[in-house]
Parts: C-alpha cells; sequence; structure tokens
C-alpha cells in the first residue's frame, strides 16, 4: 500500500518465524559524491540519538527490547543507491511485555529522525568508516572484488561503491550530513516492508504512529545494461600475500527486465554457482586449482563475475580453463544434465527463500523496485522454460571486460 | 521413541536410539519448506592421539578435515555433491576442533536425499589417487584462510598458548602433515570414529517424522558393523604457561592489531563449563562492552576501534580468555585488558545489568530457533557434552551472584600471551 506519494508498506504475516523483521529503505540516485555521505549517516543514524545520546543509554534501551538491534547499510541498486534501516524484535507472544512492538516503532523513530548528529559523533563515524574500508582492503579476496569493480565499471555507476570512498571521507562536514539526514526523510522513496506473525492493522497504525513521512516526488532509475570501456583487458596488482585472487568481469547485455533474464540465471548457475557447475568441477574438482569458485550476477548493472583464489604459479591457467568453460556454455557444448540440475538448484533455491526473512523482504522490495507482482512460483515456472538455446544465446551476448588478478610480488 | 515438547520455545522433536546405536532426532518444523539433516561425530581437530581398546594411535594434524573432505569421494565418475545437486539438495560439511558434521537441505521430497546422507556418511570409497588430488585444494584452502588477518591473529593466538595442546595447529593441520596423510591413515581415523554408535543424526523438517524414521531404520538395517569399540582421545598435560609471551608478525594490513590472551584452567565438568562459560561472558559484557560507561572514552581516546572484541572459551584441559582490537596504542589496549580482567575478578555485576543481559540471550535463544542450521549444531553439540540442548539457553537465567564470585576466582592475568600483527614496514 502508498502510505503516501512514493512512500510504501508492505506487510507479509508469516506465522512461522519467531520474531519481526522491519525493513526501512531509503533510495535515491547513486552517486559517487553522495555515496560515501551516505555511509556515515548510516553508521550515525544506528549510533546514538537525542534522546539516547551515550553508547551505555542505547545498549539499555536494546536490551529493554529484548536485544532489537538496528543496523544499518548501503547498497548498490544500480543507478540508486539504498540506505536500509533494519531490525528484527523478538515475537512478542514470547514475553510480558504487552507494549514491545509499540516501544520498538518508536525506538525506531528516536534513530531515524532524532539521530545524534554532533562533531563528537560524526569524528567516531568516520573513524568507523575510514577503518572498515581499510579492512576491506586489507582483505585481498574483498579488495580484488571492489578495485575489480571499480575498473571494470568505469563511469558507470557499477564503480560507485554503496560502502564509500576512503579519499571522500574528510572532505564532508557534519553540515553535510544534516542536509543529506533532511534529504534522506523528505526526499527518497522510502519502502517499509514488516515480515513476521504480525497483526497487520495494529502494524499499520503503530507505522502511521511512529513514522510520520510525508508525500515526495522523486524520479529514480535503478536498473539498466553495462556498457564497459574495457575489452577483454588485464590487470593485476602486486601484494604481499600467500594467495592470488582472480577476479572477471563479463557485461552480460541482459538486463533485470529482459526476457532473457532467467536464461541468464541458468547460464551463471551452469558456468560457476553450484557444485554442480564447469567451473567448480573443471578448476576445482578436475584440476585441483583452488578452494572456492563462484560466478556471480550482478543483476541491476547487467554484469557477471567469477572470482577464485588459486597459487600464483596457477593463475594464467586458471584464467584458460575459465574461458574454456565459458566458451562451452556460449557454444552449446554441454551436457543436458548440466542445464537440468542447474534448474532443479535454482528452483530449491527460490523456495528456500520462503523460509528465509531477508529473502522474503528482498523479494518483496525487488518486486516493488521494479513495479512487479512476480511470485515465487512464477519465478520458477520462467526457470523451469528456459531451454538450451536459450542459455546458449544469453551467453553469446555476453562480452569478457576485465581480468584482474591481486598476487604475489614475485609473480 | 521419546516425544520431547518444549513450551517455552514452542518447539518439538522425537529422540529414538537404532539397535546399531545410531542417535536419532526428528525435529519438527510444521509450515516450512525446507528439510535439513545433520549427521555428526565428535571427532574433530583436537583428536590428535586416540586409544581404542589397546591400541594408541596418533594421526597427523589436521586429519579429521583432511576426512571430511574425501568423505565426498564415491565409486567411478559420480560425486556426493553431483548426486544431491541432480535431487535438489545442497549439502555441506565442517570440521571444527571438536567434531565432524555433515549437512543436507532441500525443500524437495527429502527422503532420497536423507538416504544419500547416511550412505555417504557411513561409507569410505578412497584410492591413493584420489588422495594425493586433494592436497592441492586442502593447500588452496589453507593458505585462503591464512591470508584472512583475523584468522591469522587467531591462530598465533593459540600457537602461543600451547605447548602440547592440539590447538596449537590449525584444524586442516600442518602443511607438511597435511601433504604427508597417506590413505591407510585415512581409513584407520574413520574406522575409530564414525561408528554409528559414536554419531548422532538430526532430521529438522516439516515432513511427517514417522515417515523419515521409517526410512532410516531401514537404511540401517541393510548395513553392518563391526561391533562399537569406545575410542577416547589421549590428553597430554599442557603446561599452565604459555609458549610465547609477546609475539609479532606481519602482514600486509593497514592497521595493527592485537589480541591479549589469557591461559586459564580447563573445567573437567561439561555442564560447570557450559555455566562458567556464560557467566565470564556475563562479566566480559558488562565490564568490556558499551555496558561500561568508560567505553566511550576508550574510543575516543582510540585505544580501541570498531573492530574491538572478546572471546571466551574453556574445554576439559583448556580455557582461553581474549580481547582483541585493531590499535596504535597498545600499551594502553594491554593494560585497559588487564585492569578488565582485575575488574572480573572481583566478581560483581550490578542487578540491573545482569537482569538486562538476561533478557538480551532470552530473546537470541528464542530467535535462534528459526535456524536449521543453529538447532543442529547447536542440538549435536549438546547431546555430546551431555548436556540438554533447551538447558544450554536456560543455564544464563541461573546465573547468579554465587556463580559470578566463583567465575571471578577462576580468571587469572598470570599467563598472559600477546599477539602483535603489524603492518608491514
Amino acid at each position: 500500500m502508498e502510505l503516501f506519494d512514493n512512500v510504501s508498506l508492505q506487510l507479509e504475516k508469516n506465522d512461522k518465524f519467531k520474531d519481526i523483521g522491519i525493513s526501512i529503505r531509503f533510495m535515491a540516485p547513486a552517486s559517487s559524491e553522495t555515496a560515501t555521505l551516505r555511509s556515515l549517516l548510516a553508521i550515525m543514524i544506528c549510533d546514538r540519538c537525542e534522546k539516547y545520546p551515550t553508547k551505555k543509554q542505547m545498549s539499555d534501551i536494546q536490551d529493554c527490547l529484548y536485544g532489537t538491534v538496528v543496523n544499518a547499510q548501503t547498497v548498490g541498486y544500480g543507478q540508486a543507491q539504498v540506505l536500509e534501516i533494519r531490525t528484527k524484535v523478538i515475537d512478542p507472544r514470547f514475553v510480558k511485555e504487552q507494549n514491545l512492538l509499540q516501544d520498538v516503532f518508536a525506538y525506531l523513530q528516536e534513530l531515524l529522525f532524532h539521530p545524534l548528529l554532533n562533531e563528537a559523533a560524526f569524528d567516531e563515524a568516520k573513524d568507523m568508516l575510514k577503518s572498515k574500508l581499510m579492512r576491506l582492503r586489507d582483505d585481498s579476496a574483498q579488495y580484488v572484488i571492489a578495485q575489480g569493480l571499480k575498473i571494470a565499471g568505469e563511469g558507470t555507476p557499477l564503480a560507485i561503491s554503496a560502502l564509500g570512498d576512503l579519499s571522500q571521507i574528510d572532505k564532508i562536514t557534519l553540515e553535510d550530513v544534516k542536509e543529506m539526514h533532511q534529504k534522506l526523510l523528505n526526499e527518497d522513496r522510502i519502502d517499509i516492508i514488516v515480515c513476521g506473525p504480525i497483526d497487520e492493522k495494529q502494524i499499520i497504525e503503530m507505522i502511521q504512529a511512529n513514522l510520520p513521512f510525508s508525500d515526495r516526488s522523486i524520479e529514480l532509475n535503478t536498473h539498466y545494461v553495462l556498457q564497459s570501456n574495457k575489452n577483454g583487458d588485464y590487470q593485476k596488482e602486486l601484494r604481499t600475500v600467500n594467495q592470488s585472487n582472480i577476479f572477471m568481469m563479463w557485461q552480460t547485455n541482459t538486463g533485470v527486465c529482459d526476457p532473457d533474464y532467467y536464461a541468464l540465471r541458468v547460464a551463471n548457475a551452469m558456468f560457476g554457482q553450484y557444485p554442480t557447475s564447469l567451473l567448480f568441477r573443471e578448476v576445482r574438482e578436475k584440476r585441483s586449482l583452488c578452494y572456492n569458485i563462484l560466478a556471480s550476477l550482478i543483476t541491476f548493472d547487467g554484469a557477471m563475475t567469477v572470482i577464485t583464489g588459486v597459487e600464483n604459479e596457477h593463475i594464467d591457467q586458471t584464467i584458460d580453463v575459465i574461458h574454456e568453460q565459458f566458451e562451452c556454455i556460449a557454444s552449446g557444448n554441454f551436457k543436458d544434465d548440466l542445464l537440468a540440475v542447474s534448474k532443479t538448484m535454482i528452483i530449491n533455491s527460490l523456495k528456500a527463500s520462503k523460509d528465509s526473512m531477508p529473502s522474503i523482504i528482498a523479494q518483496l522490495y525487488q518486486n516493488q523496485v521494479l513495479k512487479q507482482e512476480l511470485s515465487i512460483d512464477e519465478r520458477i515456472a520462467r526457470i523451469q522454460a528456459v531451454e538450451r538455446e536459450d542459455v546458449v544465446r544469453v551467453f553469446k551476448k555476453c562480452r569478457h571486460c576485465l581480468s584482474f588478478v591481486v598476487c604475489q610480488e614475485d609473480q | 521413541m521419546k516425544h520431547i515438547k518444549n513450551e517455552r520455545y514452542h518447539e518439538t522433536y522425537d529422540e529414538v536410539v537404532l539397535d546399531n546405536g545410531l542417535h536419532v532426532i526428528l525435529w519438527h518444523k510444521p509450515n516450512y519448506e525446507k528439510s535439513m539433516f545433520m549427521m555428526m561425530t565428535p571427532f574433530g581437530a583436537m583428536d590428535l592421539t586416540q586409544i581404542q581398546g589397546k591400541d594408541q594411535l596418533t594421526h597427523p594434524s589436521g586429519i579429521a578435515h583432511f576426512l571430511e573432505h574425501k568423505m565426498f569421494a564415491m565409486d567411478g565418475d559420480e560425486d556426493v555433491m553431483g548426486l544431491f545437486s541432480k535431487m535438489g539438495a545442497n549439502v555441506n560439511a565442517f570440521t571444527s576442533y571438536r567434531e565432524t558434521a555433515y549437512f543436507a537441505s532441500t525443500c524437495n521430497d527429502p527422503k532420497e536425499p536423507l538416504k544419500l546422507l547416511l550412505d555417504f556418511v557411513q561409507e569410505l570409497n578412497i584410492d591413493q589417487a584420489s588422495v594425493e588430488k586433494e592436497k592441492g585444494i586442502i593447500l588452496s584452502e589453507l593458505h585462503m584462510y591464512k591470508e584472512m588477518s583475523d584468522q591469522r591473529l587467531l591462530m598465533e593466538t593459540y600457537t602461543s598458548l600451547f605447548h602440547k595442546h592440539p590447538m596449537r595447529f590449525d584444524i586442516a593441520g600442518e602443511d607438511e602433515d597435511m601433504s604427508a596423510t597417506t590413505v591407510e591413515q585415512l581409513y584407520q581415523c574413520y574406522e575409530m570414529n564414525y561408528h554409528p554408535s559414536n554419531m548422532i543424526l538430526i532430521c529438522i523438517s516439516g515432513h511427517d517424522s514417522k515417515e523419515l524414521l521409517e526410512l532410516i531404520e531401514e537404511n540401517q538395517k541393510q548395513k553392518q558393523f563391526a561391533p562399537w569399540m569406545p575410542c577416547e582421545t589421549v590428553k597430554e598435560t599442557e603446561p599452565e604457561s604459555v609458549v610465547r609471551s609477546d609475539f609479532s608478525f606481519t602482514m600486509d594490513v593497514s592497521e595493527p592489531k592485537l589480541c591479549v590472551a589469557y591461559k586459564l584452567k580447563g573445567i573437567e565438568d561439561s555442564y560447570e563449563r557450559l555455566k562458567q562459560e556464560w557467566t565470564i561472558r556475563l562479566l566480559l559484557d558488562a565490564n568490556f562492552s558499551s555496558l561500561n560507561p568508560n567505553y566511550q572514552s576508550w574510543l575516543d581516546q582510540k585505544i580501541i576501534n570498531d573492530f574491538c572484541g572478546y572471546d571466551i572459551e574453556f574445554g576439559e584441559d583448556y580455557g582461553i580468555l581474549m580481547f582483541y582490537s585493531e590499535t596504535s596504542k597498545p600499551d594502553e589496549f594491554i593494560a585497559l585488558c588487564d585492569h578488565c580482567v582485575d575488574d572480573m575478578k572481583q566478581g560483581k555485576i550490578s542487578d540491573a545489568v545482569l537482569n538486562q543481559l538476561k533478557r538480551r540471550y532470552y530473546a537470541q535463544g528464542v530467535r535462534s530457533m528459526n535456524d536449521f542450521y543453529d538447532i543442529a549444531t547447536g542440538f549435536c553439540r549438546s547431546y555430546f557434552m551431555g548436556i540438554d540442548y533447551f538447558k544450554t539457553f536456560e543455564i544464563v537465567e541461573e546465573i547468579g551472584e554465587q556463580d559470578i564470585t566463583e567465575a571471578g576466582k577462576r580468571l587469572n592475568k598470570e599467563h598472559r600471551a600477546l599477539i602483535r600483527l603489524m603492518p608491514e614496514a
């Protein structure tokens, strides 16, 4: 339901869960200027608020609400960026307090509308974001992905890290954060999703009473099809590491709303999503080159990536084998069994998503963003309908953009 | 068959011991699409020297983990993962210091995946060539973990603390031991530890548990097992002192990380062990988290940052209390940890803080019942500890002044190790 213009509420009653999940998502256009700012704001919203201005008071109120911890994260959705506030509260059936849910919404109101935005809290948030970004850089398996996306996505939304950019942090002022906070409340598109053992009427009343948003007008674009300026490039970076990490990226030329999207999901699964995939069989099982290897889709950007960690001397061989396996699918040189088993596995995970609150919330949100009403059963039917020629066609449309390697210095 | 209904958590399960000794739990989860099955043996990376009957055997380090990898091999071209996938099921496994577990889940008919889980865990099928081939994969796994700075810091902490205890080795073992592991050693290890009498199977599903049980019974009837000879792990006497009181190493990281670890005595009785572990955790929460009003000033002075944390763990023959953080003020951080241990030794938590922590952990317990994996691992572990699963949550509520005083007495700063991870120059 639309609470206001561009403010929606979705409720999913499900009594099998023992807690209630609340997700509030603020969406705005992605830009490298605002990504770091929003990332800082996300940290500050969850840190402290005017009513509970110390960490001790925050811990006290969270424990009073039975360990209701509120988290915030920033995520890219193609050309848009989402700042999500998420919390889970124990099903009130398990506690004596009558007003637990009401108190949780009141607490959310304090955090969202009155976060503690002062210099001390701001300095702390900056330190925290710097540490997070440096830790990400330190972990070469994570770094290779972040840096690979930056290189392959140069000049596109793919290159914008939703977590922010280290070099931007010190340019931001507290005033900028305050201004962004007001924008978030008054201008962003807002979607609220509540899932679990709920009384729908009661939730609507609580949201209306505690989250006083208003009408807003905003034009948003989300999904797009990447056009990378890299064309089969190979780049490497030297670091002191024990294991080399490989990142490869293709632009898929198949958007999330393209009729071919479900065929792409199947093709990606056959390529490298499951233990039955060509990459797992050929790179890990047959040649013992790696422990982990995974192909995944960046759905809203029209990109596909492969990541793995190998010994230094195996880098070239591994990249060659990955290309060979890609060609096997693109040329139709695969067994029917692989197609069938990959479909079965995707369908199994779609069914399993009905048991997972984060997956339920993610799917409701995706439907909202894409203005579609696609149930899990319909998604399953679309996967089921994918044929051999569809898989070949979508892989033929893919173009390899980049291989990026972080490796030992003697390589 | 024993039927257990827990009113507090609104959960029910059935419990059966089969003729061959296999302990079976059928946990009811109505309205869920998914079914999950887990088989666990209490054989982990800690069990390096074992006695069975009159035979004493010392395994190479990392053998439990190596065996876990090789359990997935089958005759011919087929492999276990491929077969599960064809059924629309996922399969995985893990090895810890104390146990090895195999688990499968599916949203389709659970019968075939359940049978396959029983079949592949109850048969080892390997040869020299397949064992050799696995070594490359395991080496890659070992190197992957060594590349993670947090994992490395933890591993170096264990190595600093223990002279003889197997926790000084990585779960996957030393590179050399792993590379030298033979087919024969793997078979020996398997025979000693994978008997049904030494394993538990838990099935968490919305499907009819009677049907599942019939399937399990039928499957087990068709298999022959030698009589079970209980197997015991030989524990070496571990000195009270630490191996390295101050150890530094470098990695390609931006900020120095520091772990301050205190070696404590183990606790023989499993119930007491769990209770003391919980009590010290509450003391840590009260003293070293944002519940301590001074926490903010530690952050402000940059003695700690958001990476800061702590942990307490007891075994029968070891105890570890550790604090860690990224910090460029190591001396201040060390002083802070020492001071915190002194405070905890007083054995005091205010009633208000104690009650709020009990509330926090009660809710955490209830909410963990949403998660099949948490139920399965938690249940199997508590079974091998000989403690009722629900009791492992309720134990927190029993904690009173006397337990806290006792836990305080257990702490000491005498055997301290500092492990410093420094950025490369």
